[in-house]
């Protein structure tokens, strides 16, 4: 048989068949509508193949966003997506996991849909603690809206009409936030790194309870000086915190540049309302017999 | 004189116990086999304000309270006179005052209502723990004819748990009371009841609500508390534990409606339950559920607006939201209980339909009937074959299309777990793959879709209650239809005829259904309880009216009664 | 912060890195092919599905040459990220959508250079005489990656600044 590429690229498939996922496994092969040099394509990347190494069943796996660049991601993923209006990704994978904790819940969106109009979900998502896995990519900018201020960016920031001089806001601490609230698993990672990015994931995937990844991920359009990320991050020093004191101190401490660590892991069990059957309808109308 | 009816008012403020006593009444006419109606009316005041319980017990089934109440009994005075326009007396009523709380509003007396004294607090005060409620509950007891043996064996059902002395205390305090009426003029003698084989059932609306969603197949509730929908969430909580379910408290509206978006894209039928201010909050996301394709199941517990408005009384000023609050061409159901016991029919319906249909139903209740207590027959069951068309797992190689259109536009929707079948589901318009797609074509297929799956649909006659027949009728929804009733009753009883005509389903609409059942008439009037005849306007947009049409509307919190609908139809005799 | 060379690496596992790093390698460039077909600039999608396919072509050799030598086949996705910023992997942040060809060209060109200096630095440091001669060969082979991209790259000289230049502006979408 003559040799080609296309029937190299078969016989590669089938000498690895004792694991039937690989990380194109995960991909839809619908085409992200994101900007060439976004680091949301990284985010995708390292997901799917913390995924494969997982081996999860794609359709044991739901992934929910809300609304913006990050929040498409779902679409162009193979496992069950749910894209819903901006803000409430949350609240949706909530109510899903509620109810079929047999899935693997993902929830992904930017830092405009989780910490601005999300808000408040945020931090009872952190409170109430499903287990879910909170993957938020913080490019500091709204991409979908022509490049206006969120919640994180630097008060001094003028590159949005909307704010000629800046927000003169501070900004959004989405971790110290999350440590406060509630959540038992909290990491900053950077989408340059997409291997320890793909490893953090695979963690936060396996933590119980409410994960909290940000990932510093860039917007070359909107932020182009988000380029030089690759620069500026920092490796964190030691890995897990388990003392909250530490973990807190640490988080308040940092300027949101220290990427690649876990640097919160609680012990809190994941919040599962167990509701077995007990007795029928008719128990329930005998209530209202006089 | 005996009647077939006779209504009652406690009134009190401040822990007086009013409510209480109206329910403890409530219980007893139910067990000696009267139906029975209870609403209550609050002050602003979370403790200690106005309290009212108005109590109708009669020996028909009953659709609405009656035009004028036959006995007031006023525990105290207070700021009582303030709500005397919610409290309307019979010309021959008996108004009831104990000499220590001073002198009876005028408000009350200019009904013509004669007025008697009864030292209840004096009474209470000759027996350890006495209290005046418990003294008021034993001559309204009396009034009313109820057997004396029936208000010991709701005492001791609704009191044991205070323990015996209590339960002593009560039961002289009530017999006091009994005695007491002796002092009293006469009222008009309630008609013995007509005994049922099949014990009755107590229940408010909100609870019927609750266990309609139940019936229907709910099982997973996101709550926001709200005035006055809270009891339909409350009484849910453990029932849903009895059944396999789960109640989630949530941190808002927007949470609760995504909440059960989620859980229902999971495979389990879901509701919320609020009221205007958390309905306008979730429309976004109702819209989301359209877009989607995702059933859910929202009941709305209308209360005054706008805003806050009048949160612990009742108005149907949320149909236009109801019907067109969302974004965009957004198809969805709409549907309005008609009555306590139609609380757990139509919820139930509108599980049904969103589960078949694919789709978000709003079920609009309000504070009149969620929060009246009724005795009624013991609902039947209704039985739905409720069961959403799922997808299988496809042959090797073939695609899963969630939105494939399809003739009864509705679509085999898979439910996460479902190998093969991974779709995206999505508030963006999308292909029949459900990629989304800002292109003309898979826009208007999938509004097609989305319009046919609801307008194709064959609803039955459960869509409106339609009784009666004649040139003649009255269009009514929801609460007001208890009123309509009682004037069609009593229109009838005087040899003429009426068709009544109740909207349960007010989408979508059914145009030509409408047309049929008005066939022949001539004169309708519309009832409804709103400021900007929101009903009439929306019959006007898409039915046929006849050529003369009138309205009957007021804004809450004053119901619409029976005797302003008879005044209405009088030029029409 | 990429892929350290580990002194201690069997033979097993220089082959498992080599076939992962050369298989991602081949499935970023189509990732960056794709990406570059959604923004219409068809030369890079081009460019970039012809660097895949020779990446593919990577990956049947490093398996031809394990196979050859009789080494045993090592566990896929030792761990998470396996791979992902590997040398020869070309990374999502360097993407523009109005790339030249001498740019693609340039970056591929950078990549199988940090390949070739990944396996010189193992064979260096390598104690083991079949790792150190399966590295050299493979650092040669990459060289021999980069000697073909430059004549390559060759043929298109470097863009003008301003090549970024886009006269409209963004446009929004949600």
């Amino acid at each position: 048989m003559e040799m080609t590429i296309q029937n190299m690229q078969l016989a590669q498939c089938g000498s690895r068949s004792a694991e039937p996922y690989d990380s194109d496994s995960y991909l839809s092969g619908v085409k992200p509508i994101w900007c060439p040099g976004c680091g949301d394509y990284s985010v995708l990347t390292s997901l799917t193949n913390a995924l494969a190494y997982l081996q999860l069943s794609p359709e044991q796996v739901a992934l929910v966003s809300g609304i913006g660049c990050s929040s498409r991601i779902p679409a162009y993923t193979s496992v069950y997506g749910f894209h819903g209006v901006h803000g409430r990704a949350l609240p949706v994978a909530t109510g899903l996991k509620i109810t079929r904790p047999d899935l693997t819940v993902l929830v992904a969106g930017g830092d405009g849909d989780g910490f601005s109009i999300g808000g408040n979900h945020f931090l009872h998502a952190c409170r109430r603690n499903v287990d879910l896995t909170y993957i938020i990519m913080d490019n500091q900018v709204y991409g979908m809206t022509k490049g206006q201020a969120s919640p994180t960016t630097a008060p001094d920031w003028q590159g949005s009409e909307l704010t000629p001089h800046g927000t003169g806001v501070n900004p959004f601490q989405p971790l110290v936030i999350a440590l406060a609230s509630g959540a038992n698993f909290i990491a900053r990672c950077f989408s340059g790194e997409p291997a320890n990015l793909a490893e953090i994931l695979v963690q936060a995937i396996q933590h119980p309870g409410f994960s909290v990844v940000q990932i510093l991920s860039p917007c070359v359009t909107f932020r182009p000086e988000q380029r030089q990320w690759k620069n500026s991050v920092r490796m964190a020093e030691s890995g897990l915190d388990t003392d909250i004191r530490t973990a807190a101190r640490r988080l308040m401490e940092d300027d949101g540049m220290t990427v690649g660590q876990i640097l919160y892991k609680g012990k809190r069990p994941a919040y599962q309302p167990q509701s077995a059957s007990r007795g029928d309808i008719h128990k329930l109308e005998r209530g209202f017999v006089l | 004189m005996e009647v077939n009816s006779l209504s009652i008012i406690v009134a009190g403020s401040g822990g007086a116990g009013a409510i209480s006593t109206g329910t403890l009444l409530l219980n007893a006419a139910g067990l000696g086999g009267w139906y029975a109606y209870l609403t209550r009316s609050v002050g602003a005041q979370i403790r200690g304000g106005e309290a009212v319980a108005q109590l109708r017990i009669s020996r028909e089934r009953l659709a609405s309270h009656d035009d004028h109440f036959h006995v007031l009994l006023a525990l105290d005075w207070k700021n009582l006179g303030k709500f005397a326009s919610e409290m309307p007396l019979a010309a021959n009523g008996l108004i009831i005052g104990d000499p220590d709380q001073g002198e009876a509003p005028s408000e009350f007396l200019a009904s013509g209502a004669r007025l008697a004294w009864l030292p209840m607090k004096q009474l209470a005060q000759t027996i350890p723990g006495g209290r005046p409620n418990m003294v008021a509950m034993g001559v309204l007891a009396g009034l009313l004819g109820l057997p004396h043996p029936l208000l010991d064996t709701v005492l001791e059902k609704e009191l044991a748990h205070k323990g015996a002395t209590a339960l002593a205390a009560s039961r002289a305090a009530v017999k006091l009371g009994l005695e007491a009426i002796a002092s009293l003029p006469p009222i008009a003698r309630l008609a013995a009841p007509q005994m049922s084989t099949e014990p009755r059932w107590t229940i408010t609306g909100n609870q019927a609500t609750g266990l309609g969603a139940i019936r229907g197949g709910v099982r997973f509730v996101a709550a926001y508390p709200i005035t006055p929908a809270t009891e339909v969430l409350e009484w849910m909580a453990p029932a849903l534990e009895e059944v396999g379910g789960v109640l989630v408290q949530v941190e808002d509206e927007l949470a609760a409606i995504n909440q059960i978006i989620g859980a229902s894209y999971g495979g389990t039928p879901s509701l919320t339950a609020t009221a205007g201010p958390g309905l306008a909050l979730m429309t976004e996301s109702i819209g989301l559920a359209v877009a989607s394709e995702t059933p859910i199941v929202v009941v709305d517990v209308m209360r005054g607006g706008p805003s806050t408005g009048i949160p612990a009384k009742s108005e149907q000023a949320d149909l236009n939201i109801a019907l067109y609050g969302l974004h965009g061409d957004a198809p969805h159901l709409v549907l309005a209980a008609n009555s306590v016991q139609d609380c757990i029919f139509t919820t139930q319906w509108a599980v049904h339909l969103a589960e078949t249909l694919q789709a978000p139903a709003i079920v609009l209740s309000d504070q009149a009937l969620g929060q009246t207590r009724a005795v009624i027959d013991r609902p039947p069951e209704t039985i739905f074959s409720t069961k959403r068309l799922t997808a299988e797992p496809p042959a090797t190689g073939a695609k899963y299309r969630r939105y494939t259109v399809t003739e009864t536009g509705v679509s085999p929707m898979a439910i996460p777990g479902t190998p093969g079948c991974q779709y995206t589901a999505d508030g963006l318009e999308h292909s029949e793959t459900a990629v989304p797609s800002s292109l003309a074509v898979d826009h208007q297929r999938q509004l097609d879709k989305r319009e046919r799956k609801l307008g194709c649909y064959d609803y039955g006659d459960a869509w409106a209650d339609v009784e009666g027949d004649g040139t003649l009728a009255l269009i009514t929804w929801g609460s007001c239809t208890g009123a309509a009733r009682e004037a069609a009753r009593i229109w009838r009883e005087e040899g003429r005829q009426i068709k009544l005509v109740s909207l349960r389903l007010l989408a979508p609409t059914q145009p030509d259904k409408f047309a049929s059942l008005l066939d022949g008439v001539q004169h309708a009037l519309v009832i409804e309880q709103t400021h900007s005849r929101q009903f009439l306007r929306y019959l006007q947009a898409h039915y046929p009216l006849p050529s003369q049409v009138e309205c009957l509307n007021r804004p809450g919190p004053l119901p619409i009664r029976s005797s302003e609908i008879l005044g209405k139809l009088a030029k029409w005799k | 912060m990429s892929e350290k060379p580990i002194p201690n690496r069997s033979l097993e596992e220089l082959f498992e890195f080599a076939r992962t790093m050369e298989l991602e390698a081949a499935r970023r460039y189509t990732q960056l092919s794709d990406m570059m077909a959604q923004h219409n600039n068809s030369e890079l999608t081009d460019l970039f599905k012809r660097m895949a396919d020779i990446e593919w072509l990577h990956v049947y050799n490093v398996e031809k040459a394990r196979r050859e030598l009789d080494v045993m086949e090592g566990t896929p996705s030792s761990y998470p990220g396996f791979g992902l910023n590997a040398p020869e992997v070309p990374d999502f942040l360097s993407m523009h959508y109005l790339l030249r060809p001498y740019h693609a060209l340039k970056l591929a060109m950078q990549h199988e250079e940090r390949a070739a200096i990944f396996y010189t630095e193992l064979a260096d440091s390598t104690e083991n005489d079949e790792v150190r001669a399966v590295a050299l060969r493979f650092a040669e082979e990459e060289k021999n990656h980069v000697r073909e991209l430059q004549q390559w790259l060759a043929r298109y000289p470097e863009p003008e600044p301003g090549w970024d230049d886009d006269p409209d502006p963004p446009n929004e979408l949600e």
